[in-house]
Formats: C-alpha cells, structure tokens, sequence
C-alpha cells in the first residue's frame, strides 16, 4: 500500500477557495485529527459535504471550511480522499495543508495524483502515455521552481548544514572503515552534540522559512524600462491606491525595490527595477543583473515607457513569454495637447505586436492609468495566461524535508554506539538531500577519500 | 574432449570458492589456472578481513563457502576491530600465514569430489551461435566443453608490472599474465576496462629494527571466522607500525619526476582505497607523518609486508625512501613494490547473478570485475559458482539483496552503478548495516545455503538449536522482572539512575554503559548457553529499537524492488522518460523499479513514468487475454 498524500489542488493566491486534497489509505484519520464538526468523522456519509473548521495543533481553528469525504474506490485517485474547501487565503491554505503532513501526510510528488488514478484503473489506458508526459514535465517544472527558490543565502544555507552533516558522517564512516588509521577519534558523545548542534541551525532555518514565506509569496511583478520613465512613480501611486502590505521587504539583498500590496484580494509584489541598457559601470551592470533576475523570477512584467521619448527595445529579449507582459506608455500629460492622439496611435502601432491589447497610454504623474493596469493583470490572471508557481506547495515540501531531517538528528539522543548514529545522520542527511537534489552514500564516500588519508 | 558442467578459469580467491561451490552442489566442475603453486595466492597483502571485508568472509561461511575455514587454520594473528564503535560494525581481521593458506586450499580443491584441477592457460571462450558458451581452448590448444564458463583471472589479464621506469608483461609474484584471453572476449564483443592497483615491497625481518617500532598484538580469545570452527588455540604473532617522516616525504617529492604515475606512464585507473606512498604525500601534503604496518608474511619465511608503502617508483628511490623510516634504516629489500595494470569488465555487463547479459553461460567473479580485495573476490566467486550450478540445473537463481548481505551490496553495486576505480567493500556503502552484521551471518545465510545444497544436514541442525537457544534468551531477558531491591544496588555502583517498581532484564541490558556479563551479578539463572549465543541476544536486545526502524526501511526497499521489469522492455520506446534516463537504463536493464532508481542519472520522477508503463503494459495483456 503507497502512502497518503497531501497537496493543494488549486492555484494558490487566486480566487476565493482554495482545495486541499489527501489520498491514500490514512487519508480519513489524517483529516479526522484536524477536522472538527457536528458530525463525528466516521458517521460523514461518503461522497457527502460536511461543513466543520480545521483546527490547529494547539486546537485553535484555523478556518471555517467544506469538508468532502469520498470513499474508495469512486474517487478521482481510485484511493481513500478527502478535500477540504477552505477560504483562499495563503496563510490558510498553507496552515492546513502544513497540519495534513504534521498528522501523516506526505507531499504529492509531480503527477502523483494522476498516477495513482492511473494505477487504481480510473484513468483510461490510452491516457496512459499523457500521464508520462505529465510527470516529468510537473517535475521539471517543480524542478526549476525549487531552483528559483533556493538561488540565494537560504539554499546556502542548506548546502552548508548537509555539508557538515556529510562531514561529521564521514567522519564516523571512516573511523569505523579505518578503525586502525590516526584520524582523530570521534565519540558517541560528540557525535550526539555536533548532531543537536546541526539540528538546532536547521531549526532555526525552519523558523526563518515560516517567517519569510508569508511575505515573499503572492504574483511576482517586474516593473522594468528605462531610467527615468516613471517606474518609482508607478510604485509610488500603486501604494497609494491600494493596500499596502509590506514595503522595503527584509532579507533581500538586491537593489530592487520590492512592494506588496493587495488588488482586489489578490497578493501582488511589485519590484522596481533598474533600467536595463548596455553600460561599462560596474555598479550599473551588477544593478542590470538584478533586474533581468528579477524579469526571470517573476510572474508578470509590466514595462513602462516615456511616450515623449524613442522605447528601447533591448529589454524586450529579456522577457520570455511577452504574453505575461503589459505596457505603459507614461507621460501624456507632457505632449501637445493637439499632437495627443496621433502621437498614442503613432507609438502604439509598432508596439501592438508585441503587446496586443495591453498597452496603457497614462500619466502616472496625474494618478491616471494604475487602475486599468491593475485590471489588465487580473484579466490576465482570470484568463489563465498567467499563473503564479505552486511556491507554497514547494516550500511546504522543503519544510517538511527539513522537519524530518531534525526528527533524525533528533533520534540520536538515543543511541548509545556510533554505528547506531550513523544510521539516523545519514537519513538526516538524504532528507536534506531531497531538497538539494543530493545522495548521501556516494557523497560519504567521497569525502571520506577527500579529507582523509587512509587506504594501504 | 573432455566434458564438464562448469569451468572456472582461474584459482584465486574467486576462482577457488566458485570451483568449490559448483562441485558441491554436485556439478562435474574443472578449474584451471596458469600456476598450480599460485592457486588462493595473496599477492598483496597476508591477512584476511578487515572492516566490511570480515563480514564478506562470515557471510561465504554461512553460505557454505571455504575462505572462513581456510583462515582459520592458518591465522597467526586475529583481532576483532571495531570493538568501541557497536556491533554493527565489529570486524574480524587475522593475519595470515600466506604459503600454508595456499596449501591448505589447495588440498581442498584437490580432495573435492567433482573437481578436476589442471594447470593450462585459458586463451578463448567457444560460443555457440546464438551466444551461448560450449566451452574453451587452453594455451596447448585443448578443447573442453561446458555449459558454463566462469572467469575468475584476478589482475591477469594483459596484465604489465610497472616499477619506476621499468615496465615489462608480467602478472603478480613473478607470474605469468595471460595476455590472449582479453583479447579474444574483447572481439566477441565484451567491453574492456584498464585498472591499476599495486603492491608494497617485501622486506627481510632480520634487517629491521623492531625496537624503534610499537608491537601490534591480536586479541584473545580469538574468535574465529567460520560458524563451524569451535576454537582456536595459536601463539600470536604481532605486527609492527612505524611511520614516514620529512625525510621520507622530501625523498618521494625530489622524486616525483620518475613515478609513472605522475609522468604519464600508468594509463589505468588507479584506486582511492590502497593509493601508492607518493599519491598520499601529493594529495595530503599537510600531513606530517604517514602509518607504516610491518606485517608478517607466514611463520616459515622472515619476508615481512610494508603496508602503507605501496609504490610504483624506480627500485632506487623506492630503497633510499624505505630506509629513511625509522627501524627500516638497514633494510634489506627481497621484492620490490611494483603498480600492475590489467584487463577487467566493465560490470554493467553483467546481470545480479554475475552471469554476462549477452553471454549465455559465461560469468565472472572477482578482480576481473573490476573489484579489489580478496574477500571481495571470494563472495563474488561463491556468487557465481552458486548460481551457475542452480542455472545448469534448472533452478532458480540466488540473489542476495542489499538488505541480505553485504555480499548483496557488493554486486549490486558492481552491476547497477558500475565502477570507476578497484571497487572495495565499506561500511558506509550498506545502508542496512544494523541488520547486516557480521554476528548474524549465518541467520541471515545458512537457511540459503542449505537450501542450494552447501550446508549439510548437520551443520544445518546445529544452527537451528543455536537460534532456538537465542531466541529462548531473548525470551526469559524480557520476561525476567528485578525488583528494585535487587536492581537499585546494581544501578548505583554503576551511576545509573534507580528505579521504583520492577524492571524487566531485558530493561536493564538496554541501558547504556551494561553489558550482558553484568546481569551475572542479579541473575543466577543465566542459561549455559554458547558466548556468541549470548553475544546474539544481547545484541538484538540492546539494538532492538534500531533493528525495528530499518527492517520497516528494508520493507521500503523491497516494494520497489518487487515491482520487475520484464526483460523486453524496450526503454528507448518509453514516452516521458528524459533521455539521459532511456539511455543509461537500456545499458544497464535494471531488472526491478528498485535498481532501475539506484542507477545514477535516473530521476524519481522517471521511476514513476516506468511505474505507470509497466500498469499500463500489464492492463493491455490482460485486455488482450479478456
């Protein structure tokens, strides 16, 4: 029997409900110990909607929400499978899918959830080749997404502590290969807190994740173009107009500035940055970097240029899918009064190519134009053409890896020789692995060869 | 011609154990080898086990195998290593009196019913059409049928001794290389890899200062490597460690110019796990001072084995830098160091039962594998020697799985990740090895080996009592309650925290810091029972929790290696798949989901698109049977 799975089904961010789905055999008592209502769990009917809330494991409630119990074997998976419908707010929907995994759920690896309905027979056969293509494409794009994620001072981080975990593995490793070679001895009693020591920065880590997550996620917007064309401006008056968030968010190195603001109940972050052209200053070209990072992590880009002035379109081969991408044409309020409308028609006819419909010609100075803007993007979100990454899934998933692995070092208190020790470090170090891509044994063996000298 | 079931091609330590375990099995067997006064030579260094390597050995017992046996009768030194680190990784390693090892296989051989021995140099193997071995042809050109070749050549093949500058054909000790074989397989289409590994020199013991040196003695009792040898009784001989110094090291740098390795000569991979002297001065250039283990070659010979200083520099500097070690000062050399190149297969070639994919009937074992070691040779051989005598016989085929043996591991390894370097066995590369111990080999093994036949009704009854009686400890240590009456006094000489309400035995022997030879002191009823019995249950008792958690891991890892992959999978056709995955599995075949994920550049993901092609490959037979 595969193990119960957890994730969220529906787009995280958008909309007003977000689905958590678990399958597998445990998935009732998973959602029995979370989920409270009238109704104890086993007397919900199969296939019926329960309402209830999820509670915390303080036994706060997180959420009023709908609760589906479906029984194998008519569910989508073929499996046990619960969905509980909560309130679409991230913090929510992370909080219960965080709570799923807490009470034995796993993280639902690409395609899993088609491939279990596959494998339990609900899916066609002809199918069969769609749901191959499927997973390693979610894979990859799971992939590149944890990549994006982890570029940067937390995957670092991560590396490092596997890093000294592989250490202090091969360490033992090799007084236990080598016993009669002169490496520095290592005790249980070391090992044991070397080990707490390690799972203490991951705690830390864990904490730090929790923290910096709730304010990084939301839809990812670049605003680029030139220097000079308005794009503080822009920020400036989208603060105004709409909630703001957060501003200046912390832990961020780069020199973008970064924004979050809520339109319309949407989470959107906004990134200023600098103007991309070609440039000898070593300061400008480090900033030039940062900016087309910022084009690369985003969800959306919107381009602002000076209507007064020539656009440069250098920039334009920085933007992938120029159907994520709106334009503002900043500035009218600066032309004649007489040449307007030409002028608009004039600048728009070669930009309408690229663009299509999404072009906005405003003065941001005079407050015009943030609106339609805004609805430009939530029109791109509704159609679908934009989609924000399954951040939250990833990072639960990371999370989790990370829960594990403290869980292993944890284990070790109770082990009294090394070899016992080594079992729990090294299944520390393949669940960090996971998140790094990494496999334990090959990497001990190596760096016991690397950093030691031994052999006859 | 002659007619056999099985050939071995080769007396080494693989070819002795797959001889033996063919004619055991009752399969009319021959080996062959060039010299038959180099049958089971230890052309490197004279002990036997070692960590990882010692369970290899207790693990060829429990199957039935010889090495065990014959190390014991010949051990002149033993320790078990590891005694600090937990049972898991205790390892027996004795030092062996290298020529009486030799004699003592030999005669096994020879007094072995089903076995021919005949000193011949095999230069080709006979293939029917469809590739399917009929036989092979020896250097006087004699033809011999059979219906299974094993190869077990070790360093022979194109085998080329280098020392400095000097290089020539040549094998180990001064034998002969078999220089056609190689090149023979090589044309019917097995791929060739070029290893290098290389010796220390052997030095007279009347020319070395044993006083500058710490006396290394073996420990007592000795415990013995075979489940059926009851004790062993010798005067022990100690081994000596000294070390390099400055000296040494400038020596061997002023030198480096003439080392072939460094100037371009040696064209072999060589291996991490026994790197020559002047590889460890290049690589670990801070450390100040290098272990030197003067081991002893037998007890009628005075050649002494450097360990520590295996080179491939010219004799001259290989001299001045051996004299520069303190108690080596007037060393007189007998045979120089030397590095050997040679032939081996690539192991992906070969499937879980060391017999060749594409070769019918033709297997392997051994160094020609592209592993190092003799015990590694030795399991490997037994392998192979097992299951061609279950294949000629229409049985099934014995394959150990890394949850098993450490055997297992080794030829998993071999076959699914294939080897870059002279494989040696390691603890870290089991990932079960609270379960594979070396304590409970014959648990784990000897049910099997009676099972093929190598295990005799007797032995196989002895060991049923000896699990009984076990598992009758475990039992009364677990029922058995102490008052704290009686247990309190025992806690507090020992500083362990008191208790209030009785405690079980077994309670107690979990503590850390108490040992079964404690219990004495609160038990009078302690059952007389053999010490590795008692040795066993402790072991299971204070492990137990730990055992628990990965036998729930094994269960894991048999899952995914239950779900096969039929042979006619044809993995280039698999839609999804990356390419470097389609790749990598149609060169290697994996024969389950399990290996398919242990081979390197095969993603999780990709095991899941062979997992629904394999359901939807089953749904289309049975709609097709519908």
């Amino acid at each position: 029997m595969e193990h119960t799975i957890a994730a969220i089904s529906t787009p995280v961010g958008v909309g007003g409900i977000s689905v958590i789905r678990i399958s597998g055999s445990n998935a009732f008592s998973v959602a029995k110990s979370m989920f409270k209502s009238k109704t104890p769990f086993e007397s919900i009917k199969s296939h019926t909607v329960t309402y209830g809330t999820v509670q915390d494991e303080k036994g706060n409630t997180l959420d009023h929400v709908l609760l589906l119990k479906m029984q194998a074997p008519k569910t989508y998976t073929g499996e046990d499978t619960v969905e509980i419908h909560c309130h679409g707010g991230i913090y929510v929907t992370k909080k219960i899918l965080a709570m799923a995994y807490a009470n034995g759920a796993h993280p639902a690896q690409p395609g899993e959830f088609t491939k279990r309905a596959f494998v339990n027979g609900h899916i066609d056969l002809m199918e069969a080749e769609a749901v191959m293509d499927l997973i390693n494409s979610e894979a990859e794009d799971t992939y590149k997404e944890a990549l994006s994620q982890m570029k940067g001072e937390k995957s670092l981080q991560i590396k490092g502590i596997r890093s000294e975990l592989i250490d202090l593995i091969s360490h033992i490793m090799v007084m236990m290969d080598y016993p009669e070679y002169d490496v520095e001895k290592i005790t249980a009693k070391d090992t044991k807190e070397k080990a707490e020591e390690i799972a203490k920065r991951l705690r830390i880590l864990i904490e730090d994740f929790d923290n910096r997550r709730i304010i990084r996620e939301g839809l990812n917007v670049a605003v680029v173009g030139d220097v000079n064309v308005g794009k503080s401006t822009f920020i400036n008056r989208a603060c105004g107009q709409n909630r703001v968030i957060v501003t200046d968010i912390a832990g961020t190195t780069r020199d973008v500035v970064e924004v979050k603001i809520d339109i319309k109940g949407l989470c959107v972050i906004l990134k200023d940055t600098a103007g991309i052209r070609s440039t000898d200053n070593e300061i400008e070209k480090i900033g030039i970097e940062k900016s087309k990072e910022a084009i690369e992590e985003s969800d959306a880009v919107i381009y602002i240029a000076d209507i007064n002035r020539p656009y440069k379109d250098e920039i334009f081969n920085y933007i992938k899918d120029m159907n994520k991408a709106i334009c503002v044409l900043n500035k009218t309020d600066l032309l004649l009064e007489n040449e307007r409308d030409k002028h608009i028609k004039f600048m728009e006819r070669d930009l309408k190519k690229i663009f299509k419909d999404r072009i906005i010609a405003c003065s941001l100075d005079k407050k015009e134009g943030i609106n339609e803007i805004f609805d430009k993007l939530l029109d791109m979100v509704n159609a679908g053409s934009i989609r924000q990454k399954d951040s939250v899934i990833t990072n639960e998933r990371h999370k989790k890896h990370i829960a594990d692995a403290i869980k292993y070092l944890e284990n070790t208190k109770e082990g009294s020789f090394i070899d016992m020790l080594s079992v729990d470090l090294t299944c520390a170090a393949e669940e960090l692995g996971k998140i790094t891509g990494e496999t334990a044994s090959a990497d001990i063996v190596d760096r016991i060869f690397e950093k030691f000298c031994i052999g006859k | 011609m002659k007619e056999y079931d099985v050939i071995v091609v080769g007396a080494g330590h693989a070819g002795c154990e797959a001889a033996l375990a063919s004619a055991r099995m009752g399969l009319k067997t021959a080996v062959f080898t060039l010299n038959l006064d180099s049958i089971a030579n230890m052309p490197c260094n004279p002990s036997i086990g070692g960590t990882a390597k010692g369970h290899l050995v207790r693990e060829i017992d429990a199957l039935g195998g010889q090495m065990g046996k014959c190390a014991d009768a010949t051990l002149i030194q033993s320790k078990m290593l590891n005694r600090s680190s937990g049972p898991a990784v205790y390892s027996l390693r004795a030092q062996i009196d290298r020529r009486q090892y030799q004699i003592m296989m030999k005669h096994t051989l020879e007094t072995q019913t089903n076995l021919d021995i005949r000193q011949y140099e095999v230069t080709d193997v006979i293939f029917s059409d469809e590739n399917k071995v009929i036989g092979v042809i020896t250097n006087t050109n004699a033809k011999f049928s059979a219906k299974a070749v094993i190869i077990a050549t070790g360093t022979y093949l194109k085998a080329r001794i280098i020392i400095g500058d000097t290089s020539y054909e040549g094998g180990p000790d001064g034998l002969f290389p078999a220089n056609k074989l190689s090149l023979n397989l090589e044309q019917k289409g097995i791929k060739l890899r070029r290893f290098k590994t290389g010796t220390p020199a052997r030095v007279h013991k009347d020319s070395i200062d044993f006083t500058k040196m710490s006396a290394q003695n073996g420990d007592e009792p000795i415990v013995p490597f075979s489940f059926e040898t009851d004790k062993i009784v010798i005067d022990q001989i100690p081994c000596y460690l000294t070390y390099t110094n400055k000296n040494t090291h400038d020596i061997i740098r002023r030198n480096l110019d003439r080392s072939p390795l460094y100037s371009g000569k040696i064209s072999g991979t060589g291996v991490r796990y026994c790197p020559s002297i002047e590889d460890k001065i290049v690589k670990f250039a801070d450390k100040e001072r290098h272990q030197v283990f003067i081991e002893p070659m037998g007890l009628m010979t005075d050649e002494m084995y450097v360990q520590g200083m295996s080179s491939s520099m010219p004799e001259d500097v290989q001299e001045e830098m051996y004299k520069s070690i303190e108690g080596l000062e007037n060393v007189v050399f007998m045979r120089s160091a030397y590095a050997i190149e040679y032939d081996c297969f690539d192991p992906l070639q070969l499937l879980h039962t060391l017999e060749f994919k594409n070769f019918h009937g033709l297997y392997s074992a051994g160094q020609s594998n592209g592993s190092s070691g003799y015990e590694e040779a030795a399991a490997q051989g037994i392998m192979a020697g097992i299951n061609a005598a279950l294949k000629i016989k229409n049985s099934h085929a014995l394959v150990l799985d890394r949850s098993q043996a450490y055997i297992g591991v080794l030829i998993d390894d071999l076959v699914t990740k294939g080897t870059n370097e002279p494989y040696r066995m390691m603890t870290s590369r089991s990932e079960y090895r609270l379960i594979l111990r070396q304590d409970n080999a014959d648990e784990r093994l000897t049910p099997k080996g009676y099972e093929i036949g190598l295990i005799n009704q007797e032995r196989y009854t002895k060991f049923l009592l000896k699990m009984d009686n076990i598992e009758k400890e475990i039992e009364r240590l677990k029922r058995k309650n102490v008052s704290p009456k009686i247990a309190n006094p025992f806690f507090e000489k020992r500083n362990q925290q008191t208790i209030n309400s009785g405690i079980t035995e077994a309670a107690i022997l979990k503590r850390e810091g108490i040992s079964y030879k404690d219990l004495y002191e609160i038990d009078d009823q302690i059952p007389d029972i053999a010490i590795e019995e008692k040795e066993e249950a402790e072991i299971k008792i204070k492990y137990e929790g730990y055992i628990e958690k990965q036998l729930k891991q094994v269960e894991q890892f048999k899952k995914m290696e239950k779900i096969l992959l039929p042979g006619y999978i044809d993995f280039k056709k698999i839609t999804g798949l990356r390419n470097e995955a389609k790749q990598k599995l149609d060169n290697i075949k994996p024969i389950s989901l399990g290996m398919a994920g242990r081979i390197s550049g095969v993603s999780p993901a990709d095991i899941q698109v062979l997992y629904v092609y394999i359901e939807q490959q089953k749904r289309k037979k049975k709609e097709i049977e519908e």
